[in-house]
């Protein structure tokens, strides 16, 4: 079903699309959500009073193409809106915002020199700013397009754009860096199909 | 134009397409990717492209499957479980049936199948579905009045009673003889609805007027439950014993998990609509194995049957708060309206009677707002006159 349908169905009152909404994004908002603190609770808690206000307010809410992303901003508002109260300041900037990436089942690489480069990966990511993290994070982890992004990341267009391509140059940079790296990969890949 | 310059570096990491085949390199890609790749000068660059968003996906935690049911819980108590007392999201894996009931003028009508369990339901069943309060009637008869308007009463795997899980009583007489079946019923008068949690986890939501007889612990063989009026049964599964649902005309015998009957005293037919799963449908001394999407009907005089194909959300919308409108008759309409609002509905022109409406009316609001929007979409006017709605054909 497209997300156009989904949503207009879950307009017109349908609980099971409220429902399919739910099973079908919440890994990954929660995925989302982890980026901003570690506290599972609170994510959990904003997840929860975001799909009760989408349920409450569904009358007023017009149609959308992407429901993933609406979601992710709807999240982000409450969870930042969260951590504002619970730090007593009014606003924080958002460049401040932080959004750590976590590696969680680490060394599932079968060679050493895999494990190397994921740790390295881990490193790296450290090295970029948390806009460009989260740039990178919604591109390439929750398959947003470059509208969608500009709409979570308050930015334009193009400025979306440049976090992303930014962001990919430096790890690539970072890349060239480690001796390890033996970029034999894709011809690997190539030649274990052919035969 | 040039492939290796059409793709250089930055126009593949927008490439939605590259991204894909990265992350799903079995798919079927509207580009030979592996040999744009071969072909490019910066093959190396492109190799890290690929390394990094495909190590990327390992990145993040994930909720288990405990805390996300938990999380949705929360969720449907304050949301869909707010206004109504339904829980769609448990039938949606199970059957559904829809049983529409009538005994017209044959009250003593003769259970012609046989009744397991031998139980006499016709003489348990006089208390009728009047008043304003939804009744809950013990094994010693004593009566509990249950105030809300969506009633909420679960019984636990002993038997013990909660009621909109704030009030917790028990059948006493479950202790005094644990190995005799104890009966307990439950009357929904006009205007109201109740859900009904079962001792062995089967939930039946209770459409207005209507009532069922159950025992407050299934000590036999085979489970066995009377209603009469119209419910939407979510039958936990127990392969050892067998489910029926009993009513005046028809036997139902539950194969799959869920479904919903309809059984009022004053419809000319019995029907059943499956929505989902296997049921069987038993009467007289016949039986009818029913397939999804299909409406059995009985007429209660003649005893003819059909066998045919309908749309189920027309029959089971109700437990939403919703009623589903394809070319409906509006006799059909106000009769439904009349037992869901507890409203007397008359006609000045009888030939709205024979109007039919298309479309979805939401009964969440009062029955009055429902008229509003009829009004604005067929040639239909109502007036209240003395709490009775009257309708006629706007000219």
């Amino acid at each position: 079903m497209s997300d156009k349908k989904l949503w207009l169905d879950f307009l017109s009152g349908s609980d099971e699309a409220f429902r399919l909404i739910y099973d079908s994004h919440v890994q990954h908002l929660f995925k989302y959500g982890c980026h901003f603190t570690n506290d599972e609770e609170l994510i959990k808690d904003c997840m929860h009073d975001m799909f009760i206000d989408l349920h409450y307010y569904r009358s007023n809410l017009g149609t959308i193409d992407n429901i993933k992303g609406y979601l992710l901003v709807s999240l982000k508002r409450k969870i930042i809106n969260k951590l504002d109260q619970r730090k007593k300041i009014k606003t924080i900037s958002l460049e401040d915002i932080p959004f750590d990436f976590i590696f969680t089942g680490e060394n599932d690489f079968d060679n050493e020199i895999e494990n190397d480069r994921a740790n390295h990966l881990k490193k790296t990511m450290q090295e970029l700013t948390p806009r460009q993290r989260e740039a990178i994070f919604l591109r390439y982890i929750s398959g947003l397009d470059y509208h969608e992004l500009s709409n979570i990341l308050k930015v334009n267009y193009q400025a979306a754009r440049n976090l992303v391509y930014r962001g990919m140059e430096k790890l690539r940079e970072n890349m060239n860096k480690n001796s390890l790296f033996l970029w034999f990969f894709l011809q690997k890949l190539t030649m274990g199909k052919k035969n | 134009m040039n492939q290796k310059s059409k793709f250089d570096i930055n126009a593949l990491i927008d490439n939605q397409d590259f991204i894909n085949w990265i992350l799903h390199p079995e798919k079927e890609s509207s580009y030979d990717w592996e040999q744009i790749i071969a072909d490019h000068p910066d093959k190396k660059e492109i190799d890290k492209v690929f390394w990094v968003v495909k190590n990327l996906q390992k990145e993040g935690r994930s909720l288990d499957q405990r805390s996300v049911s938990h999380l949705w819980k929360r969720i449907e108590k304050q949301s869909i479980g707010k206004k109504k007392i339904n829980y769609f999201a448990r039938w949606v894996a199970a059957a559904s049936v829809i049983l529409a009931l009538s005994i017209g003028g044959v009250l003593l009508y003769q259970l012609k199948f046989s009744n397991s369990s031998g139980i006499d339901y016709h003489s348990i069943a006089k208390v009728e579905p009047t008043g304003n309060e939804v009744k809950l009637i013990l094994s010693d008869q004593s009566e509990k009045l249950l105030k809300s308007n969506d009633a909420e009463i679960k019984y636990d795997k002993d038997g013990k009673i909660e009621i909109n899980e704030t009030e917790s009583i028990s059948d006493e007489e479950i202790d005094k003889a644990a190995k005799k079946e104890q009966l307990n019923q439950l009357v929904v008068p006009l205007g109201k609805r109740s859900s009904l949690t079962l001792s062995d986890g089967t939930v039946l939501y209770l459409n207005s007027g209507s009532r069922a007889i159950y025992p407050v612990v299934f000590t036999r063989k085979e489970r066995e439950i009377f209603v009469e009026g119209e419910a939407f049964l979510e039958v936990a599964h127990d392969s050892e014993k067998p489910f029926f649902v009993v009513t005046n005309h028809l036997k139902v015998r539950v194969l799959g998990t869920t479904f919903n009957i309809s059984a009022y005293p004053d419809d000319s037919k019995t029907s059943v609509v499956l929505v989902e799963g296997s049921v069987e449908t038993l009467f007289s001394s016949e039986k009818v194995l029913m397939k999804e999407n299909q409406l059995f009907t009985h007429e209660n005089s003649t005893g003819r049957t059909s066998l045919k194909e309908a749309n189920v959300l027309d029959y089971i919308s109700w437990k939403d708060g919703w009623m589903y409108c394809n070319q409906k008759k509006m006799e059909d309409i106000t009769t439904k309206l009349s037992r869901y609002y507890d409203v007397t509905i008359k006609y000045k022109d009888d030939n709205v009677k024979d109007m039919t409406i298309t479309g979805k009316l939401d009964l969440k609001n009062n029955c009055e707002d429902v008229f509003k929007v009829i009004q604005s979409t067929a040639p239909i006017k109502y007036e209240i006159n003395n709490g009775t709605f009257i309708l006629s054909e706007k000219r």
